[in-house]
């Protein structure tokens, strides 16, 4: 009976609201908003009203893609990591805990700086706590997930992302929880730094600029074109615009199977980060595109134990082998000394 | 024979008002248990003593606010007669009938006689100020000190002595005498036993006396248990609205004996009023709770497991009124972090709100610290942060008295790292006596920000 109770008054609501809450992407508002874009990229691109239509279903609504084995593994971990979390959430460092704790650490290190620029122009500070917010986030973003795929040890949890075939915007949940745990900390790091900066600095006048409760420019990616990163629906900004900012298809040749597609394109909203770091590629010229791990064995078979399970053997397997690696250095380092 | 008549018919009113009121919710009247008395009173209840010594402390106050900015004897004269004094004939200055809500009594003597509050105060050094004056010794000072500033506040140094007089009296004799003395001292088997009266010819034992004693001192209406934290708040504050909820015996008038609202009561149903916290009623209800316990004994020595209960309900009774006193250093830390960015923005305006906020912070903050516990650490670092006097806009800040009773000032680095230490004040309270209601939370803006930000346990990828 509490099983019960817990699933329809706990479970059940709270994944409801990642679909009304305009704050998470998955929101109503920007599935529609999605879909419209789709309908009006078919039609801009010459097709016809019907042909437009069929675009949407077949880029985006389509059962081969929504009921695909991919697509029920992201359902299940979508399910399954909320569960995880929510028990397990009050575990971790609260950002309030740690905003509060830099509050006071800055207050310590600068106790003469408190509220210097409390004289600022309100319209000021928010502008600049909006726009600083958004780019230190979207900054954190690259940065973790640049790290993702370049050490071996994280790329094991991310993996199981890339193991989709099919992408559907719920492939956004489809995430291991050491990878959500990372997620969190980044989360954690980049709002409550600038939080915890712009109140010192400030004071209690700063805000954000936003729609819906959401920062202006976050609602603005995701409103045109944040769930069709994870699509079968190839839009592409132009080249031009391309170097300012991520098109859907340009994160999608980032989950292409192809080796000559790796490691690329590693931001969410800005393209400048993957400019500056050399990963940067809008590559995608007419090939249709096919999603997964490529030549990489695929250990999961979108099974939720395997896809929980595996990465944590394979770290080891890693671990193991490097300090053999380790182990044999030395070994030669000896040997040598002794020659 | 008219006096005994007074009590019998204020009595009977009583009982008579209290029907509306559900059985046990009020703090009296309670039959006499008291085997050895032979008089005629039929109740045991009796804390006139304290209700005196709210009536002098907001007496006092009303007075420290009545200088011209020059000496002047007379007044500090008349303000020691408050504090120190035992004079008959002192007319009550505060609280007073104030329009619709009139009071009963207009003379002190009319409450109970001889009594004052230089002999009930804490009478440890004050290390929080410089000099390591008693508590008699600080409030004398702050008296005289009082006596020739204008309107009681020098504008030159930043003090408010109003506030500092009225808030360190609330710990240093109410706060003080209820959880180090009455409910401390005198909860033990040996010190005013329970099958001796309190005193020759008393109608109550020693137990029932020192438990009404600590009650009075709390400064609450003995019917305030069914009375809503904002009632009682606005009957502290004399509402016209509140006087139908004080005057429970329906005779027009508040009885400041058994109906009016003092102090400590006053900041209880404040931090309540937020709804984050039960203050007020946990309080008054241990205090029901023991006094029945005590009854019940009906006049013999209490048992251990008697005095188990009731040290039981002491230490909730100390618990939540030392969280009042945090929170009200909470509640005045924020303020003062409000007044200075106001005064670092260029508006002068508000330093006079400051020096009061300040005196608020500072009487408090010293008031917590005359409890029964030795905060240890925890006042050190409060006496460190709040500093002797407040830092000015011009960044002076009084550091030391010299031996002339003047004022030793120097030059403090900044107006931000003084509001850094209002923030550490309200850290302190939170991580220390994890106050609740936290009034004007100088950290609730982050977390109103951070909620705002979303977050929640959906996992997103990118």
């Amino acid at each position: 009976m509490d099983l019960y109770i817990w699933l329809t008054q706990t479970l059940l609501p709270e994944l409801c609201e990642s679909f009304v809450d305009p704050r998470k992407r998955v929101s109503i508002i920007y599935l529609c908003t999605a879909i419209l874009l789709v309908f009006i990229w078919g039609l801009t691109s010459g097709l016809s009203l019907k042909s437009g239509l069929r675009a949407v279903t077949a880029g985006l609504l389509s059962k081969k893609i929504l009921l695909s084995k991919s697509s029920m593994g992201d359902y299940k971990l979508l399910i399954i990591n909320h569960i995880l979390f929510s028990l397990k959430a009050p575990l971790f460092l609260s950002k309030a805990a740690f905003t509060s704790f830099l509050f006071f650490y800055l207050n310590e290190v600068f106790p003469a700086q408190n509220s210097i620029l409390s004289a600022t122009p309100v319209i000021f500070v928010t502008v600049a706590y909006t726009v600083i917010l958004f780019l230190v986030d979207d900054l954190s973003r690259f940065i973790t997930h640049y790290a993702l795929h370049r050490f071996e040890v994280l790329w094991a949890f991310h993996k199981i992302h890339h193991s989709a075939e099919t992408l559907s915007p719920l492939t956004v949940f489809r995430t291991h929880p050491v990878e959500g745990i990372i997620f969190g900390l980044r989360s954690l790091l980049a709002q409550g730094i600038v939080v915890a900066c712009f109140v010192f600095f400030f004071g209690s006048q700063v805000d954000l600029v936003s729609v819906l409760g959401v920062n202006v420019l976050l609602f603005i990616f995701n409103a045109t074109g944040a769930n069709l990163r994870h699509s079968h629906v190839p839009i592409s900004y132009g080249k031009s615009l391309e170097i300012l900012f991520l098109s859907p298809v340009q994160h999608q040749l980032h989950h292409s199977k192809s080796p000559k597609h790796y490691n690329c394109n590693f931001g969410v909203v800005l393209a400048v980060w993957d400019k500056a770091f050399g990963t940067h590629s809008s590559d995608y010229s007419q090939e249709k595109l096919q999603f997964g791990l490529g030549d990489q064995k695929c250990q999961y078979n979108n099974t939720l134990v395997k896809m929980y399970v595996y990465p944590f053997w394979e770290v080891s397997e890693i671990l193991k082998r490097r300090t053999v690696d380790i182990f044999n250095k030395l070994s030669k380092g000896k040997n040598s000394a002794f020659q | 024979m008219t006096k005994l008549l007074n009590i019998t018919i204020a009595s009977v009113a009583t009982l008579g008002a209290c029907t509306t009121l559900a059985i046990g919710d009020v703090y009296g009247p309670y039959p006499i248990t008291l085997k050895s008395y032979s008089g005629s009173k039929t109740d045991s209840v009796a804390y006139t003593g304290q209700i005196a010594r709210h009536v002098l402390h907001d007496s006092l106050k009303k007075l420290a606010a009545k200088g011209n900015g020059n000496p002047n004897e007379a007044l500090k004269k008349q303000m020691l007669e408050f504090y120190s004094g035992k004079t008959p004939g002192r007319k009550i200055v505060a609280p007073q009938s104030k329009g619709a809500f009139l009071i009963k009594q207009e003379m002190v003597d009319e409450i109970s006689k001889k009594k004052n509050l230089s002999g009930k105060t804490y009478k440890g050094a004050i290390t929080g100020m410089p000099n390591n004056m008693s508590g008699p010794e600080l409030i004398k000072f702050w008296i005289d000190k009082a006596s020739s500033a204008n309107r009681g506040v020098d504008k030159a140094n930043g003090y408010h002595y109003p506030q500092l007089i009225s808030k360190f009296i609330m710990g240093a004799v109410s706060y003080n005498q209820a959880v180090d003395n009455y409910l401390d001292e005198k909860m033990t088997a040996k010190k005013k036993p329970n099958n001796k009266a309190y005193k020759k010819g008393a109608p109550y034992t020693g137990k029932e006396h020192s438990w009404d004693e600590a009650f009075g001192y709390y400064g609450t209406p003995a019917h305030s248990l069914s009375l809503d934290p904002k009632v009682i708040y606005a009957i502290a504050k004399r509402k016209t609205s509140a006087l139908k909820h004080a005057d429970v015996n329906g005779d027009g008038k508040v009885d400041l004996k058994r109906e009016m609202v003092f102090g400590p009561a006053y900041y209880a149903a404040a931090a309540d009023k937020t709804g984050r916290t039960n203050y007020g009623k946990t309080i008054t209800k241990a205090f029901i709770d023991g006094r029945k316990i005590i009854t019940s004994a009906n006049g013999k020595k209490l048992s251990q497991e008697q005095l188990g209960k009731l040290r039981k309900l002491a230490s909730i009774i100390e618990d939540n009124w030392e969280k009042t006193l945090a929170e009200a250093v909470f509640k005045y830390a924020g303020s003062c972090f409000k007044d200075l960015k106001a005064i670092q923005q260029g508006k002068l305006s508000a330093q006079g709100k400051y020096l009061k906020h300040w005196g608020e912070l500072k009487g408090f903050s010293l008031s917590l610290q005359v409890g029964r516990k030795n905060l240890g650490a925890t006042a050190s670092k409060l006496n460190r942060l709040i500093g002797v006097g407040p830092v000015m806009a011009n960044l002076s800040q009084v550091t030391d008295i010299d031996s002339s009773g003047n004022y030793v000032k120097s030059q403090a680095s900044s107006i931000g790292e003084y509001m850094g230490h209002m923030l550490k004040v309200q850290k302190l309270m939170l991580d220390k006596f994890g106050v609740k209601a936290r009034i004007n939370d100088q950290t609730a803006d982050m977390s109103n920000m951070l909620k705002k930000l979303g977050g929640g346990s959906s996992v997103e990828n990118d």
